[in-house]
């Protein structure tokens, strides 16, 4: 368990890296910026006429480059009743084009509609429930077998994924969140080009066969993270804190949505948001950022833009109450707590962070030092500003994992202790310089690595709206004074704004309900 | 494209792309007066430093009746103090310079790392390297780092997929094996600062330990001053390397498993693996990739894409100093597992039976020597490579010639690895999962054992 990893990784402070280096003339001629003001790493900008926006770093070390495709798209804009479908996607997005995985595509096509057909047919009847004609559904079920059979003798399987492989791929990967969906990979750096086409044809020419089988793959992955506390816990949190804005959902969607999801589902959402105006590039490494530009260019220069729908969901409407969710199951105690936070752009964003990096960064933080070390309560003890998301308010969140023999409800009261001694007494100078300092060197090693790099650059323009978002957020944070953490703590973290979801071992779930553990610490609900 | 089948793999692009011609380079290397290697590469793009102590004592070197002290010793040297420097004091200078010193212990080797701002370099390192010298292992210090492990120990089944694994390997070495065995409350609850000390005063030594240092450096000459300066009075010492037997041969097939009531089964099946230096080791490479490697290998496609049976299913040679082991991986649901075990099975059987075709043995070539670049990707990474090729003893030039050996390997060359190493019908398969549910019964695949989560 380590939250640290959540962190918006943040980036350089006054690099090094050379600006000097770029052919100004090229790049000036092809259209695009180049960022001078040595505050900055020397990042190359560009917007292709289709709205697709390029973010290039010439980095010199070892002969490789790093690519990051970020969308804004995730679990929040799936329609109604279709959650997991943005995840859905992507996993689909790996399974080549009309030229990739595919022997002959024009015959594959009919076979993939007629599966198509049977599929839909086949779910209807299902959903039917008990009412189903079994019969009916064991006939589908072996049609849909057979034309799968059939289709797979047209494809290629693999082809794409093997194709990377086999060129040296590293990294690759992709992932989606409820905001952004991020297509990710790293290269050797003389194979660029073969990174242009095999990208620009997937999300050109996309081909979402072998759909079923996928979408089995998926229902495996649900039953892996129903296997792990984590996730069980974040899931029933957000279910529970969120009751009508679309953090409410799991990512990997609800288990009855996924059955009756189809690859027509999947085909309109692809129309929808992977259109070149919804995306950001970024570009890493060892590469001539006028030769990328130019490559840029000649693959995705003729995909289409669209019109984007609105993405002003059902606003959360105010918590007040106090929820608290026990779930059984065979694992040792542990606890997530939520706070509903004001969103990213919020003038208290900055003291939310600086309270959470207060509490929990580090040994010197006050969860470790009162709660592992001090009263020697916990395992570990964690907080963060905004969970799941940021393009929407989100959570303040804390978890903790007691130590035997000390209780759940024993380490929830001591971290309300935290929380509210924070309230009463503003923290240190020192607490305050250490998080500034650390921010500044997080954000040189943030250079270090090629690939997360490039994540970041990409992230923050398209999701916080700005390639140097780490640049400002660390002015925002500089501005905070200690007093403002306090009064971010006693806005935010009170006992009407509280969801607290704690896993108790399954035996727990068994004969008469027990009176819910008394919230000890209790005087800071205001 | 309407008719005539046009491969992929044929395009006038994609297709130039051959294997990389790639050689790691060689940073400087020095050996200091108390026989303290140094690998050191001066690379000022940014204002970064970063320094790694590998010592030659992991896990496997765990005493008797004390497992956890390898791994206990590499978080204290740090959290538990020094002899000039409170514990409380060295997180509180690290942290509010948002540097750090951090420790971790693997199966053959220990490692101490230190990241900071070139502007901050002379008070970390005078830091790091008291408390790798002489740690203090302050009493308090110790209660919680002792205290922690226990949890974790209390914890440990929380995750079945890990636990799957971990179980494995406990039944294929036995117990007491170095490395087979697990923590447990007593061994844990067992150590002491006495305990610590002489751990660290066996195997932390200058002769027993390489350093690997990377970043905005003076010159050469002068780092290598402060080097001296800083870890010339680190003592030798003649070093008792821990005895590792050799791994069991298996003669059958034995099931074991755990009934708990989860929603997937996770099955492990495992072998006798390979030694670092087994000249085996790059057909093996290729066969172990072809079998379960990535995205395109024969279990991630016949289990998962061709029947979704699986969302995590791969295979992989875990190598050891002395008998690593071979082991494959499926998390499934109940349900269906038996579909997701025979298929496993029946793909170790092809694996140590037929040749691979040749453009699987070229896709799983070019997967292995072509990201080889990956593991050189920054300064530190190159040093640490380096060290880490001397530390486990590897032939000199073992990382130059790495391409040309494993591009050298062939079909025939793959089967006879193959043959040597993959025979389901001697194997430990483990099993967690919910017996409730099963397709079949786990007796349909061997002995069965049932074992009790504990």
């Amino acid at each position: 368990m380590n939250l640290s990893a959540f962190l918006p990784g943040l980036l350089l402070l006054a690099a090094p890296l050379s600006a000097g280096a770029h052919d100004a003339g090229a790049l000036g001629k092809l259209g695009a910026t180049v960022e001078t003001d040595p505050k900055y790493p020397p990042v190359v900008s560009h917007t292709l006429k289709n709205g697709l926006k390029v973010l290039i770093l010439e980095k010199k070390f070892a002969p490789t480059v790093s690519f990051a495709m970020t969308f804004k798209v995730g679990n929040v804009d799936c329609p109604s009743g279709k959650t997991g479908l943005a995840h859905v996607f992507e996993h689909m997005a790996f399974k080549g084009t009309k030229t990739m995985n595919t022997r002959n595509y024009a015959k594959e096509k009919k076979v993939l509609d007629r599966i198509e057909r049977t599929a839909r047919e086949l779910i209807g009847e299902e959903a039917r429930g008990d009412a189903a004609d079994k019969a009916r559904v064991d006939e589908l079920t072996k049609r849909l077998t057979a034309l799968e059979k059939e289709a797979g003798e047209l494809s290629v399987s693999g082809e794409f994924f093997g194709t990377y492989e086999k060129l040296g791929a590293n990294g690759l990967n992709a992932a989606t969140a409820v905001d952004y969906t991020v297509y990710q990979v790293s290269l050797p750096a003389d194979r660029a080009e073969a990174w242009m086409i095999m990208e620009s044809d997937r999300f050109k020419n996309p081909v979402l066969r072998e759909f079923y089988k996928e979408r089995s793959v998926i229902m495996e992955e649900l039953r892996m993270g129903e296997s792990k506390p984590g996730n069980i816990l974040f899931e029933n949190l957000s279910a529970a804190a969120f009751k009508a804005h679309p953090y409410h959902n799991p990512t990997i969607g609800w288990m009855d949505d996924l059955k009756k999801l189809t690859r027509t589902d999947a085909e309109e959402f692809y129309a929808r948001f992977y259109v070149p105006n919804n995306a950001t590039l970024a570009i890493v490494g060892d590469v001539d950022a006028a030769e990328m530009l130019r490559m840029t260019e000649k693959y995705f220069g003729d995909w289409k833009k669209g019109e984007l729908p609105s993405d002003a969901y059902t606003v959360e409407p105010e918590q007040n109450a106090e929820r608290r969710v026990n779930v059984f199951f065979d694992a040792q105690p542990a606890f997530y707590m939520g706070f509903h936070n004001p969103g990213e752009a919020h003038p208290d964003t900055p003291a939310l962070i600086m309270l959470s990096e207060v509490l929990s960064n580090g040994k010197t933080g006050r969860f470790y030092r009162n709660l592992v070390e001090g009263k020697n309560l916990a395992l570990y003890a964690g907080s963060h500003h905004s969970l799941p998301g940021s393009r929407y308010p989100s959570l303040f969140l804390v978890v903790g994992y007691p130590r035997a023999p000390h209780t759940a409800a024993a380490l929830e009261a001591a971290v309300w202790e935290e929380l509210d001694a924070v309230k009463k007494t503003p923290p240190t100078e020192w607490e305050l310089e250490k998080i500034i300092n650390n921010y500044e060197a997080e954000m040189v090693r943030g250079l270090e690595n090629d690939l997360n790099f490039a994540k970041n650059l990409s992230h923050n323009d398209r999701i916080m709206g700005d390639w140097k978002y780490d640049w400002a957020l660390l002015e925002r944070l500089k501005r905070v004074k200690p007093a403002d953490v306090s009064a971010a703590a006693g806005k935010y973290l009170t006992r009407s704004n509280y969801t607290i979801v704690s896993l108790a071992p399954a035996a727990a779930g068994d004969g008469a309900p027990h009176a819910s553990p008394s919230p000890a610490g209790g005087k800071a609900g205001e | 494209m309407t008719t005539a089948a046009l491969s992929f793999a044929d395009h006038p692009v994609l297709s130039r792309f051959g294997p990389l011609d790639f050689r790691p380079g060689k940073p400087e290397r020095y050996v200091l007066e108390n026989g303290l290697t140094v690998y050191m590469l001066r690379d000022n793009t940014l204002p970064v430093v970063h320094i790694s102590a590998f010592i030659r004592a992991g896990n496997a070197a765990d005493l008797p009746g004390k497992a956890g002290i390898a791994q206990m010793t590499s978080y204290l040297v740090k959290d538990g103090g020094s002899a000039r420097y409170k514990a409380d004091e060295i997180d509180r200078t690290l942290e509010y310079l948002g540097a750090s010193i951090s420790g971790d212990a693997f199966s053959e080797e220990t490692r101490l790392d230190m990241t900071a701002l070139r502007k901050d370099l002379g008070k970390v390192l005078d830091i790091y390297a008291d408390v790798l010298i002489s740690p203090a292992f302050e009493e308090e210090k110790v209660k919680v780092a002792r205290d922690s492990e226990l949890e974790v120990i209390r914890r440990r089944n929380d995750k079945p997929d890990e636990s799957a694994v971990r179980e494995a390997k406990r039944v294929f070495y036995g117990p007491s094996h170095p490395y087979g065995t697990r923590t447990e409350l007593e061994t844990v609850g067992s150590i002491t600062r006495a305990d610590l000390l002489a751990f660290h005063g066996a195997f932390y030594r200058p002769n027993n330990a390489i350093l690997a240092v990377s970043g905005d450096l003076p010159s050469d000459e002068k780092t290598l001053d402060t080097l001296r300066e800083k870890f010339g009075g680190w003592k030798k010492a003649e070093i008792a390397a821990a005895v590792i037997p050799p791994a069991p041969e298996l003669s059958d097939r034995r099931v074991y498993f755990i009934d708990k009531k989860v929603p997937q089964a996770f099955l492990v099946v495992m072998q006798k693996g390979t030694d670092y230096l087994d000249p085996d080791n790059y057909p093996l490479a290729v066969m172990t990739d072809i079998l379960g490697g990535g995205f395109q290998s024969r279990l991630f496609r016949e289990v998962r894409t061709a029947r979704g049976l699986a969302y995590s299913v791969y295979s992989a040679n875990a190598r050891r100093r002395n008998g690593g082991f071979l082991f494959s991986y499926c998390g499934t649901k109940p349900e269906t597992y038996s579909q997701a075990l025979s298929e496993m099975l029946r793909q170790l059987e092809l694996a140590g039976s037929a040749a691979p075709a040749a453009d699987e043995v070229s896709r799983s070539k070019g997967s292995i020597v072509n990201p080889f670049v990956f593991k050189f990707a920054t300064p530190h990474k190159l040093v640490s490579e380096r060290a880490l090729e001397e530390l486990y003893g590897f032939k000199p030039g073992y990382l130059d010639s790495f391409v040309a050996d494993v591009s050298a390997v062939s079909a025939a060359d793959a089967l006879k690895a193959g043959k040597k190493y993959f025979d389901p019908s001697k194997a430990v398969i483990f099993v967690i999962g919910d017996k409730s549910k099963f397709d079949r019964p786990l007796s349909e695949f061997g002995p069965v054992t049932e074992l009790k989560e504990d």
